[in-house]
């Protein structure tokens, strides 16, 4: 009791020393809460983001494999991972462990796709029309047609000026003729009358030269749809439908949809209602303004869509809303399209409400087949024809570019894109050979040897039920759009494997329902491992690990945070960051607090002499000392722990925003929500405690050994 | 009368870089209980070394101090500490008051060190000092509030409060003035008187020294004259044979 008197006494004697070691402790242990807290959270809701999405708890792929499962790191290639030998065995056994909920066979990998033209669609639109023989529609359509053409002439023969590629020459130069027999008067007089052979050319010879078709890069999963659906709690469809179970499918992220597949007029709005509705204003943020610079350039994008009529008809609504005279489409569009804060709003649902549905708004529909291209293990191409179902994003994390970076897709097609022989693709690939003969195609003649001088072949082929040519697809598309478009993107692969049996191989395929054995024991090159609820992972990773080996099976077991490559690697480095800077407070701590209480030794030692005279033995003395650290450690580690938790807790309730993409997903949402949490409290006290402790030990025994003779004598 | 102190060829060397300097030389000396005794001589003389031998804050090079018959030679450390607490009072030339504490918690301080009594007991025997001392009405004041003569009482209180056998002073009034330290003088010397405390205490000042029962005179580390025991309770009666300077005469008296 005279012990922590004297002690508080003497803390409240030497202000400024108290005031020192006071801030440090109290940023120290401040530290410890707030940083613990904050990291502790993170590392929740990134555990949250990345099991409920891509990762599951573990991740189990062959020990062989040449490269390390990294979900969200950077792509730099297919990644090596060698395969799961027989999937359905180690899936049985593992999912007979309590502490495993289920197993989800998966395997990433990106394609290039290409989405269509606007002229593939018009040029589709019109063949369509001329089928149902709505000569009206038609008329319609071939005039547009002929406008686009006669716009793409004029940009070619621009472009020729400029480049001077002599190889490819006689290419360009045939490109060229075509395109002017197709603008050719000569060509439209009578075309409604004969149409077919010259919609064939349109669609082989006209199409492929728009340049418009944009070139997306996907990255995706393909897996076991229905048990991808089950047990990632935050997957959620967004646009069309789920995969039905058991059948091929493609999902699109809806990340990805928006931002890559979206018409490029239509997105930047999108990005510019999103940041004022976040509070910015197209005058002070230059990033906003330059998308409305960029949208009042691209009014090409959407006229070019629009035939005659809807022109017209959209510039009557827009002289309208405007409150204009203007004729000229073009420059009723750019007024249009120079929105400021004032009326961008309203301009905004303008654009949705009559100018979204007279353009193509996404260049690849639900509904449409995707021709996926690939390379495969091998290196060979390979292309492989999937039904769009929808869109899908994980909940919480609509907005992160991370959580969007994978599209999803069917197992069989996945197998088929890696190059593995499916069983389907083998008896194709022998139906193949009985009917045509192995036969290489390279590039440069792929389109003679499809469609000009090998029209028999074309007739040849089977179920040739639309007239659009061997390369579109022929399957009823899986949402009811209604829309019978052909093939987006077949066009410019159609060189590889895909030549001939393409027809058969979506017809067939895609409307097939594959047993879930079949889905289980093709290739599996990972696997994502849910655990049972409230499984610890250490223990779940253990009994995993354990079942593995002991049926001396070669696997890796890899936890989510290796499992999600750099990302999760980046908690682990925050949290290197933060116990360094709480050793070097401490550290720092340590040598003040022990320097002046030698300090205070050396200044007091009259006064501990005269104690140790009167009869205080040393252990009193070295309590005294130890008593005035600690109370002055716990006492400023409350302050700070108070303060941090005080901080956690008003954090806790105000959120701290996602600023960027990256923290979108890290944050599992729009807002961190940090929780206190008892151990970091007390940690931030055992560290005090343990800190002023060892920090006194040297001056307290140095105190300790004052002679009672120290208090005898004058004063110096 | 019993002897609280004895000291039989007490010697004590202290050294000085390769020197070794005696402060004491074969010093033998004894104190009976009750006694009154100033220690004089001049500075260098041994006075303070004795006192430190007494006051077991110091062990002899050779010679045995046995104090209140216990041979501190043979005590532990611990033992030494324990025996200071238990039957030793001081009084420092500085005061020596712990600054951090008020008036009341320095004189208290010794019987928190023993922890034997009560809260209450503490309070009664601390006051009772107190008022003895004649500072009832300073018991919050930090030791900086109060005057050289004032610190000096509180000390004196401090060093009673134990009810020791024996209280060693150095030079209690050293650092005050002539009507302070004759004030101080008194107020031990009414507390030998009454308690029965025997008080040892050491000062060049001959107005100190004529208050004495007896002188111990000091030289160069050697007793010149360890003056005279008196009488059963006559001390006050011959106050001015002790102010006598060199080997007094009435010792063939006594």
């Amino acid at each position: 009791m005279i012990l922590l008197r004297i002690a508080l006494r003497n803390i409240a004697a030497t202000k400024v020393r108290t005031l020192i070691i006071g801030l440090l402790i109290t940023f120290g242990t401040m530290l410890v809460v707030v940083g613990g807290s904050l990291l502790s959270t993170l590392d929740r809701s990134m555990a949250r983001s990345i099991i409920g999405s891509v990762s599951g708890h573990l991740q189990i792929y062959d020990s062989g494999a040449r490269d390390a499962l990294e979900f969200f790191s950077p792509p730099t290639g297919t990644p090596d991972l060698g395969q799961i030998a027989d999937f359905p065995k180690v899936k049985a056994m593992l999912e007979a462990l309590p502490e495993v909920d289920s197993v989800i066979p998966m395997g990433s990998d990106f394609a290039m796709v290409f989405s269509g033209n606007i002229m593939d669609v018009k040029i589709a639109e019109l063949a369509q029309a001329i089928e149902k023989g709505d000569r009206e529609r038609a008329k319609t359509l071939a005039e547009h047609v002929r406008k686009n053409i006669k716009l793409l002439q004029e940009s070619l023969k621009g472009l020729d000026g400029f480049v001077n590629l002599d190889f490819n020459r006689e290419e360009r130069e045939e490109d060229l003729a075509n395109l002017a027999t197709a603008a050719s008067d000569a060509f439209w007089a009578d075309f409604l009358d004969a149409p077919a052979e010259k919609v064939v050319f349109l669609e082989n010879k006209i199409a492929r030269l728009a340049m418009d078709a944009k070139m997306l890069f996907l990255r995706y999963i393909g897996t076991d749809t229905e048990a991808f659906r089950k047990n990632f709690e935050l997957f959620e469809v967004v646009k069309g439908q789920m995969i039905p179970p058991g059948k091929r499918g493609f999902l699109f992220s809806e990340f990805i949809y928006e931002r890559q597949v979206k018409n490029q007029v239509a997105m930047r709005l999108d990005f510019i209602k999103e940041n004022l509705d976040s509070g910015r204003k197209i005058k002070e943020d230059p990033k906003v303004a330059s998308r409305i610079q960029q949208n009042m350039r691209q009014y090409k994008e959407i006229l070019y869509q629009m035939d005659a009529r809807q022109t017209e008809q959209l510039c009557a609504r827009l002289r309208e809303f405007l409150s204009v005279d203007e004729k000229e489409p073009e420059k009723l569009l750019e007024q249009f399209l120079d929105m400021n804060d004032e009326n961008f709003s309203a301009r905004y649902q303008f654009f949705y409400d009559e100018i979204a549905p007279l353009i193509v708004l996404y260049q690849v529909r639900i509904g449409d087949v995707l021709t996926i291209q690939s390379y495969t293990r091998s290196g060979s191409a390979t292309a492989v024809n999937v039904p769009v179902y929808g869109t899908f994003r994980f909940r919480g994390m609509e907005k992160s570019a991370l959580a969007g970076v994978y599209s999803l897709m069917d197992m069989m097609t996945y197998r088929d894109l890696y190059g593995y022989m499916s069983p389907d693709r083998r008896a194709e690939n022998e139906a193949l050979k009985a009917e045509k003969g192995v036969k290489y195609i390279p590039r440069s003649e792929a389109e003679d040897s499809m469609f000009g001088s090998d029209e028999g072949g074309e007739e040849a082929a089977p179920s040739a039920d639309s007239e659009q040519g061997p390369t579109s697809e022929v399957a009823a598309p899986p949402a009811e759009s209604g829309s019978e478009r052909p093939s987006t993107a077949l066009d410019e692969f159609a060189d590889v494997d895909m030549s001939e049996g393409g027809q058969r191989y979506g017809a067939e395929l895609l409307n097939r329902v594959y047993p879930q054995s079949e889905i289980d024991s093709g290739v599996v090159t990972n696997a994502a491992v849910r655990l049972a609820d409230g499984v610890d992972l250490e223990v779940g990773r253990a009994a995993v690990e354990k079942v593995l080996k002991e049926a001396g099976l070669p696997l890796n077991v890899v936890d989510w945070r290796q499992a999600s490559g750099l990302v999760g690697q980046f908690l682990g480095v925050v949290w290197i960051v933060l116990f360094s800077a709480i050793l070097i407070i401490f550290l720092v701590a340590l040598v003040i607090i022990n320097n002046s209480m030698v300090m205070a030794t050396l200044d007091r030692t009259r006064e501990i002499g005269t104690m140790r005279a009167i009869g205080a033995q040393r252990s009193y003395v070295l309590k005294m000392f130890l008593i005035e650290s600690t109370v002055l450690g716990v006492g400023f580690g409350i302050l700070g722990t108070l303060l941090g938790s005080m901080l956690i807790v008003f954090l806790g309730r105000v959120g701290i925003p996602a600023v960027s993409d990256e923290l979108y997903f890290l944050f599992a949402g729009s807002h961190l929500y940090p929780v206190l949490l008892p151990g970091h409290l007390i940690t931030a006290f055992v560290v005090v405690f343990v800190v002023s402790l060892a920090s006194t030990l040297y001056p307290a025994r140095l105190a300790a050994r004052i002679q009672p003779v120290k208090a005898m004598g004058k004063e110096d | 009368m019993s002897d609280v102190v004895v000291l039989s060829n007490v010697s004590k060397e202290y050294p000085l870089g390769k020197l070794v300097v005696p402060a004491l030389k074969e010093v033998s000396l004894s104190i009976g209980a009750g006694e009154f005794v100033s220690i004089a001589g001049p500075s260098g003389s041994g006075k303070t070394t004795l006192l430190n031998l007494v006051g077991c804050v110091d062990t002899p090079t050779s010679g045995a101090v046995i104090v209140d018959g216990l041979d501190t030679a043979r005590l532990s450390e611990r033992d030494l500490t324990r025996l200071r607490l238990e039957k030793l009072g001081f009084i420092f030339q500085s005061f020596n008051l712990i600054a951090v504490l008020d008036t009341f918690q320095n004189v208290e301080f010794p019987l928190l060190l023993q922890g034997k009594q009560s809260r209450k007991e503490r309070r009664e025997v601390v006051s009772e000092l107190l008022e003895r001392v004649g500072l009832d009405k300073h018991h919050h004041h930090r030791p900086n509030e109060l005057s050289g003569g004032q610190r000096q009482r509180v000390a004196i209180a401090r060093a009673l409060v134990t009810r020791p056998r024996i209280v060693l002073a150095d030079e209690p009034t050293a650092n005050l003035d002539t009507g302070t330290g004759g004030a101080i003088i008194d107020l031990m010397k009414s507390i030998n008187e009454t308690q029965g405390t025997t008080f040892i205490f050491s000062t060049h000042d001959a107005r100190v020294m004529k208050h004495a029962d007896r002188v111990i005179r000091l030289e160069d580390g050697r007793i010149v004259s360890s003056g005279d025991i008196a009488p059963n309770g006559a001390a006050g009666s011959r106050p001015e044979l002790s102010v006598q300077e060199g080997p007094a005469p009435y010792l063939a008296g006594e």
